[in-house]
């Protein structure tokens, strides 16, 4: 083994052994929580950049850990490992900045880092997992690390949230393990590198039990990735402190779901088995309603950051669809929108947040005027909100021109129609928001802010940053380092040239 | 078969019960108590080690005492099943008696006398001698390779329990030990009932010829009913299973993680053993599924129950309701799969709810501890002032849900995978489903732990050594889950 | 100076290019020259408050814009401009931050991105991957047509897609609605050139596309003529000159025009038209707020004269030099001459009625109290109508044509027309057109439909909490259930303790389980 099969557990444990640190460190010991958040976070950028290098150069690190007789977990770094794992590291820093300073006098710190940096291990466990078992493996502690970051603020009201999180999550975690242990059961360790090798064995001997499965699966995964009708549980979870909600709606719960569907039917099934089941229909057919479905509930959301659920409702199962499709471009799509979206929710969630810790504003309707009082954070804001419309050159437009391209290359051209009309009415629900804020005169007087900038650096400073590369990845899409560059090699890689 | 190896794994038996003449002997003084403590356990330690060495090394054996050979003598044997049981063992009893202690000797203050409101509760003198002569007990029933050991060996771990349970003092802890006596008493006689006429129709006792004699025939079938009548009703299969919560949560919280882990897995060990094993040729596998719908049912209910009692002990010895029942749920799969893996599933699984459950009974103490009392409505909040505690409950918790990363997901794994390949498909159903059941209650007392409020009055810090032990439980788990893999492999 | 050169730019979103050809080259100069004009004039106009960095950045904006599209070479480069300068004019449209400037800011806005939509949905229907080869899906070409008109026509003012344009140049600053009338509403027309709308491929026959440029021709200047606010009257006739431009480029799918020269001479009809809305539309913003009152009447009408007669195509003018240009390209199409010179009629009568509706406005502006200075920007306006177009060396052959006697001449034929039309009618019907005219149809019809949405929507979140009763009680039965379940097992459980009742369960076991064995 050499040491480049040592980089994936190394990348897990950047954030698992500090994590299991901080939960020690008493509440007072803020310096040193903070050093080690950040150096973690710093340190499993580096140690990413490393394994791309690896990969670039043909690599193909793996490395195996046995668990019990007959079952280990893999870990391992292919195209849309990398593109998974670099989104969660960079993200993660983000959201670490950001949430140091939005916690900044908050209770329980200690408990929240701590649960902070598991979540992040569990999503980067996901992301290089190399089989389904380890997928399902990282995917269940994501679930039950999430859970103290959403009832963070012990009220009555987050526990009930937390517990309809739960329900949810574990009831979907059931399903996908029953889905995986059958799967198991009749073809052995389902592996993702064999790109759907598995399934082709037993395609014609089992094809009944093979839909049965990919039902589970997918059912199991639908819930983290909120597809109606098991994404109820993503509005109520709101009530968790605003980093969470950036972390759980941009990086780490609801992409590990939208990953798990792209693994599932191109690395689990493979293309041609899945079509030959006619499963992808149903899913296609999921998507589309839970696209409009979300995006008519955002219209009627008064409370900021649940219009904010509901649209990520709605823009996450761009990447189902786009997954359902089935062809190079709409994989390029899917695989593109992955990255794309993290980047503006997770801007759009930060200045949420900005506008409840700063201003206390928390609804459409008080935001009139913020935006000069707030002008960075609505700027980022607007840029980001933009970029969901689809308004080029920010990065939104890239994923859903490639996603409108691949619907017509595999001859659904309603899913074009259904894009459109996405766009349409995410530019319904955000532009008004855009509307208020700028040109209504504020209500009452906000409270003033302290300093030269309109509230702290480290809570400014991270949404302008994701704003910017939202609009840089959008605008130098051409370029051969960008997402999009990179979803077209795995499309490739999937698809074959 | 000689030498050092030998000896050692006869301490595991030797050991605790010397000790608990000795600590009767030293009437619970303060520092020779903990002498002996120190060497039982060091003394146990070092015939597991031994123990589980040389399984690896040469597979299962057996050991004779008094060099007197089956049928005449005693023997003794070690097979991966025994092998499993007893290493886990090892840390629950050290951490469990590392918990005893500190709740015996934890200073009181006049305060407390109101808020306790008189609970006496267990005195040195009387506690360590039943204490050591249950670890013996236990231990003793898992080397045992004969019928009658075994029989001997579960009356003497039954009745230090009763024992042990009676040392709370109070008269719900008293009435609670008498009901658990005749539960022990009905079984044994049961028990007892079974072996005699196995005796009658084979003629030996010993576990090994037995395996070899065994026929499908009237005698037989009766003598398995009767003893598995008997097992089933100590080890709290629904709907036998009332005398368990009352037991449980009454007991002092270590004897209640001893009685949960050990005490209760003793009898699912032997169900496993005898009908599966020894006898495995005159079962029929209807037997298997009504004793796993049983189990089924015993899930749901047990659950049900947790979700309402108003104290945590109460709780906690409710779930091991559920828990027993979803052991029990596990035998169709293992009898149907019969592959290696099935078996290590639910051996996982048995053992990763010993670990767990007792992690849960210690921090449950040590929060009693702290409160005065385990009512939830009273404790709200207590994540934040007991951090360690919430922690092992939690990860405890975890383990029984079956989490990924803790045992209880291999174990439920390994069963799940077996039972589809052969199509044991409701058994898969209520082994995989019973985690959102179990997350239910878990679910509460985490919900009660987080709940931010202030604190109640009367609340006082608890010794560290408890918390850590507890935590240290339940980190186990969590090792038992990631490392037990090299462990396993070289077995059979 | 001739010679058409292409810029590549790879990396920009899938591989951008820009086409500096004779059309983008004219039209960039003019775009720059006119927003210059509007950016000068803002600076002089508007009060320096809170809202004018903001005012300026969106100018930026839009203006990049306007720049991008008129040079991009790709559609998703055009597109990339087009969705830029679209959705950055809200901001210049709601200026005013009044009711009605947003009520039209947010009507221009509904337009705009259903356009968009439409215009994005075209251009995927018919990208061309990377990796080579088409879609199995094949849009007949003319529904791709159809989809790019209405993409565009939003901006290029399409009768039927025009509504949003009065009350949007009514409500937006004079500067900004100079830019937006004079510059962009070029890109609209350029995008159909460029994405090759009228060409024979769309199976669209081009009587078709005549008879919507005609339509759209007279439809402006009937309904220019009955409204009295000069913005409004400007908006119609924006209408009616993106209709000629239309008739022109569809008229030339038949005979065997050379298409170079005809995209010349509409290019040159669209920088002519623009150079003077541009200018109108910075008199008209003078004139509401009372400079232009306190100049000499003759410089007023000359200032506002000279574009207006420009536009009308009077000789020696820009718009002469257009006409010609168009009549010139055009020659083989038989009813298009007849048609240009009604068409200058038409924009004659206009354009008088434009003056005289300037002389007197019926209402002034909100911004009358503050100071402008921009008369500059304004005669440099008027002078670079009067000039700009006859400079330009790309125009040299068409300017050579225009300055023909007979074509003179033969200019002067349709304003001639049409002044004497106009006077004969107005004298008569001098009585019946004053008056403030009220909202038209489509804007009381916009207003209807957003109460009705926003009163849908509020109705929507009342009956939320009805609807969602549905699962919240559904969860409350659950949960009822589950406590009563909970409760029963409890007394039953009670119940299985007693030792009767589990000694009896005993006895059971036994018996099933030797049944069983």
């Amino acid at each position: 083994m050499s040491w480049a099969d040592l980089l994936p557990p190394f990348i897990l444990g950047s954030s698992l052994l500090p994590g299991l640190v901080i939960f020690f460190l008493p509440e007072s010991r803020r310096t040193l929580r903070t050093a080690l958040n950040l150096a973690s976070a710093c340190l499993k950028l580096v140690a990413v950049a490393v394994l791309m290098a690896v990969v670039a150069t043909g690599g193909q690190p793996r490395w195996e850990w046995s668990l019990a007789p007959g079952f280990d977990l893999a870990l391992q770094a292919d195209a849309l490992s990398l593109l998974f794992v670099t989104l969660s590291a960079g993200l993660w820093l983000v959201t670490t900045v950001y949430a140091i300073a939005y916690l900044e006098g908050a209770p329980q710190r200690s408990r929240f880092f701590g649960f902070f940096s598991l979540c992040v291990s569990a999503t980067v466990g996901i992301a290089l997992s190399a089989d389904l078992l380890t997928f399902l493996v990282f995917y269940e502690i994501l679930t039950i690390t999430t859970y103290p970051l959403v009832v963070h603020r012990g009220t009555r009201r987050s526990l009930a949230a937390g517990g309809t999180y739960l329900v949810y999550t574990l009831s979907g975690g059931v399903l996908l393990f029953v889905g995986t242990a059958w799967l198991t059961a009749l073809a052995g360790p389902v592996d993702f590198a064999s790109g759907g090798a598995t399934v082709d064995t037993l395609i014609h001997e089992h094809p009944g039990a093979l839909r049965a499965i990919f039902a589970l699966l997918v059912a199991g995964l639908a819930v983290k990735a909120a597809i109606v009708p098991v994404h109820g549980w993503l509005p109520v979870a709101m009530i968790a402190p605003a980093p969470v909600s950036a972390l759980l709606h941009a990086v780490a719960v609801v992409k590990a779901g939208a990953f798990g569907i792209l693994r599932v039917v191109y690395d689990v099934y493979g293309v041609q088995a899945a079509t030959d089941l006619g499963v992808l229909t149903w899913l296609a057919g999921f998507a589309t309603i839970t696209i409009l479905f979300g995006s008519l509930r955002a219209l009627v959301q008064d409370d900021l950051k649940r219009r904010l659920a509901y649209s990520t409702v709605s823009q996450l199962s761009y990447i189902t669809l786009g997954a359902a499709l089935a062809t190079p471009l709409a994989l390029t799509g899917a695989v593109v929108h992955l990255v794309h979206q993290g980047l503006m929710k997770i801007t759009l969630f930060f200045c949420a947040g900005n506008l409840s810790e700063t201003l206390g504003v928390r609804r459409v309707s008080e935001m009139a005027g913020v935006g000069r009082r707030m002008p960075w954070t609505m700027r980022a804001f607007a840029v980001a909100a933009l970029g969901m419309i689809g308004t080029p050159p920010i990065a939104g437009f890239v994923s859903k021109w490639y996603l409108g391209a691949g619907a017509l290359s595999s001859g659904d051209g309603w899913a074009l129609a259904v894009l459109v009309a996405s766009g349409l009415l995410n530019a319904a629900y955000f532009l008004p928001i855009l509307k208020t804020a700028w040109f209504e005169p504020a209500r009452k007087a906000w409270p003033v802010s302290s300093g030269r900038l309109e509230t702290s650096w480290m809570l400014l400073l991270p949404p302008l940053v994701t704003a910017a590369l939202s609009l840089l990845v959008g605008v130098c899409a051409g370029v051969d380092a960008s997402p999009l560059a990179w979803a077209g090699r795995i499309a490739r890689e999937v698809f074959g040239p | 078969m000689d030498g050092p190896v030998t000896a050692s794994v006869g301490w595991l038996v030797a050991a605790p019960l010397a000790g608990s003449v000795a600590t009767f002997l030293l009437r619970g003084r303060r520092g020779a108590s903990e002498a002996v403590l120190l060497l039982t356990a060091l003394a146990a330690a070092l015939a597991t080690n031994g123990l589980v060495a040389r399984i690896m090394g040469s597979g299962p054996y057996t050991v004779e005492i008094g060099s007197w050979g089956a049928p005449a003598g005693i023997e003794w044997a070690v097979d991966d099943l025994s092998a499993a049981f007893l290493a886990v063992a090892l840390p629950v009893w050290i951490a469990a008696t590392i918990v005893a202690h500190g709740l015996l000797h934890s200073p009181r203050s006049p305060r407390d006398a109101r808020v306790f409101r008189k609970e006496p509760g267990p005195t040195a003198r009387t506690f360590w001698p039943l204490w050591l002569l249950l670890w013996g007990g236990v231990n003793a029933l898992f080397l045992s390779a004969d019928l009658f050991n075994l029989y001997v060996a579960l009356e003497l771990a039954g009745l230090a329990g009763v024992a042990l349970v009676a040392t709370a003092g109070v008269l719900p802890a008293l009435q609670a030990a008498l009901r658990y006596f005749f539960a022990n008493v009905a079984g044994s006689i049961s028990f007892l009932t079974g072996v005699a006429l196995v005796y009658h129709r084979y003629q030996t006792l010993d576990l090994q010829l037995l395996r070899s004699a065994a026929e499908s025939d009237a005698s037989t079938t009766v003598a398995l009913a009767l003893l598995g009548a008997g097992l089933l009703l100590k080890a709290a299969l629904f709907p036998m299973h009332a005398w368990l919560p009352r037991a449980h949560a009454a007991a002092p919280a270590p004897v209640s993680a001893i009685l949960s882990a050990l005490v209760v897995k003793a009898p699912v060990y032997l169900v496993l053993r005898l009908w599966l094993d020894v006898f495995h040729v005159a079962l029929p596998p209807s037997v298997l599924t009504f004793v796993g719908a049983l189990g089924a049912i015993g899930i749901v209910w047990g659950s049900a129950r947790a979700l309402r009692v108003e104290r945590l002990k109460s709780l906690i010895a409710y779930s091991t309701v559920a828990q027993v029942g979803l052991l029990f749920t596990a035998f169709p799969i293992v009898h149907a799969a019969g592959s290696r893996d099935a078996r290590w599933g639910l051996v996982f699984l048995a053992v990763g709810h010993a670990v767990a459950k007792a992690s849960m009974f210690l921090a449950a103490g040590g929060l009693a501890r702290a409160h005065g009392h385990d009512r939830l409505d009273q404790m709200t909040g207590f994540g934040a002032r007991e951090p360690l505690c919430t922690y092992a409950f939690g990860l405890g918790g975890m383990s029984l849900l079956g989490v990924p990363g803790t045992i209880g997901f291999s174990g439920k794994w390994l069963l799940a995978t077996s039972g589809l390949e052969v199509w044991a498909v409701p058994w898969v159903v209520a082994v995989s489903a019973s985690a959102l059941l179990t997350a239910a209650y878990v679910w509460r007392v985490l919900a009660i732990a987080i709940r931010s409020a202030p604190e109640p009055a009367g609340t006082r810090p608890l010794a560290r050594r408890i918390a850590w032990s507890a935590f240290a439980l339940a980190v186990l788990t969590v090792a038992l889950g990631l490392g037990s893999g090299p462990f396993v492999e070289p077995l059979p | 100076m001739t010679a058409t050169m292409t810029v590549e730019a790879p990396w920009l979103l899938f591989g951008g290019k820009l086409l500096f050809d004779p059309v983008s080259r004219a039209l960039l100069a003019s775009t720059l020259v006119i927003w210059g004009l509007a950016a000068w004039s803002a600076a002089r106009t508007l009060p320096a408050d809170e809202r004018r960095p903001g005012h300026f950045g969106f100018f930026g904006l839009v203006m990049g814009g306007n720049l991008i599209a008129t040079v991009a070479g790709d559609p998703v480069t055009f597109f990339l401009g087009y969705a830029l300068l679209g959705l950055c004019t809200y901001p210049l449209i709601a200026y005013d931050r009044t009711a009605s400037t947003l009520d039209s800011a947010r009507l221009y806005l509904v337009y705009m991105l259903i356009g968009e939509g439409l215009l994005l949905a075209a251009l995927v229907l018919s990208w061309s991957p990377p990796g080579g080869g088409t879609f199995p899906l094949h849009l007949d070409a003319r529904w791709l047509a159809l989809l790019v008109l209405g993409g565009l026509g939003v901006k290029a003012g399409i009768p039927g897609l025009h509504s949003w344009m009065p009350a949007a140049y009514r409500a937006t600053p004079s500067a900004a609605a100079s830019a937006l009338a004079g510059a962009t509403i070029s890109v609209a027309i350029l995008g159909t050139m460029r994405l090759g709308l009228f060409l024979p491929d769309t199976g669209v026959p081009s009587a078709a596309w005549v008879l919507l440029g005609t339509a759209g021709t007279l439809f402006g200047v009937v309904r220019g003529l009955t409204r009295s606010e000069p913005e409004h009257v400007l908006a119609y006739s924006s209408v009616s000159q993106m209709g000629i431009a239309i008739t022109v480029l569809g008229a030339r799918l038949t005979g065997g025009t050379s298409d170079a020269a005809v995209l010349l001479a509409v290019t040159a009809f669209l920088v002519h038209h623009g150079l003077a809305k541009g200018s109108l539309f910075l008199g008209v913003g003078l004139v509401r707020d009372g400079t232009l009152a306190r100049l000499p009447r003759a410089v007023v009408l000359g200032g506002l004269g000279i574009p207006a007669l420009a536009l009308a195509g009077l000789p020696l003018s820009s718009g002469s030099l257009a006409k010609t240009g168009l009549a010139e390209a055009t020659h083989l199409v038989d009813y298009l001459e007849p048609f240009l010179v009604v068409s200058s009629a038409a924009t004659m009568m206009l354009m008088l009625h434009f003056l005289e509706t300037v002389v007197a406005p019926t209402e002034p502006s909100p911004r009358r109290a503050h100071v402008s200075a921009a008369v500059g920007p304004w005669a440099a306006s008027v002078v670079s109508v009067l000039l700009a177009v006859w400079l330009w060396p790309d125009f040299r052959p068409m300017a050579r044509t225009a300055l023909r006697p007979e074509n003179m001449v033969h200019a002067l034929w349709g304003p001639s027309i049409g002044a004497l039309i106009w006077l004969a009618v107005t004298r008569t019907l001098r009585r019946g057109r004053r008056g403030p005219a009220g909202p038209s149809w489509v804007e009381r019809g916009a207003r209807v439909l957003t109460a009705r949405w926003e009163g849908w929507l509020g109705r929507y979140r009342e009956t939320r909490p009805a609807l969602r009763q549905l699962p919240t009680s559904a969860r409350r039965s659950l949960r009822h259930a589950a406590v009563d379940f909970e409760g029963a097992v409890g007394s039953l459980d009670r119940y299985v303790g007693t030792w009767t009742l589990t000694g009896t369960l005993f006895l059971i076991l036994l018996l099933a389980l030797s049944r069983l064995l």
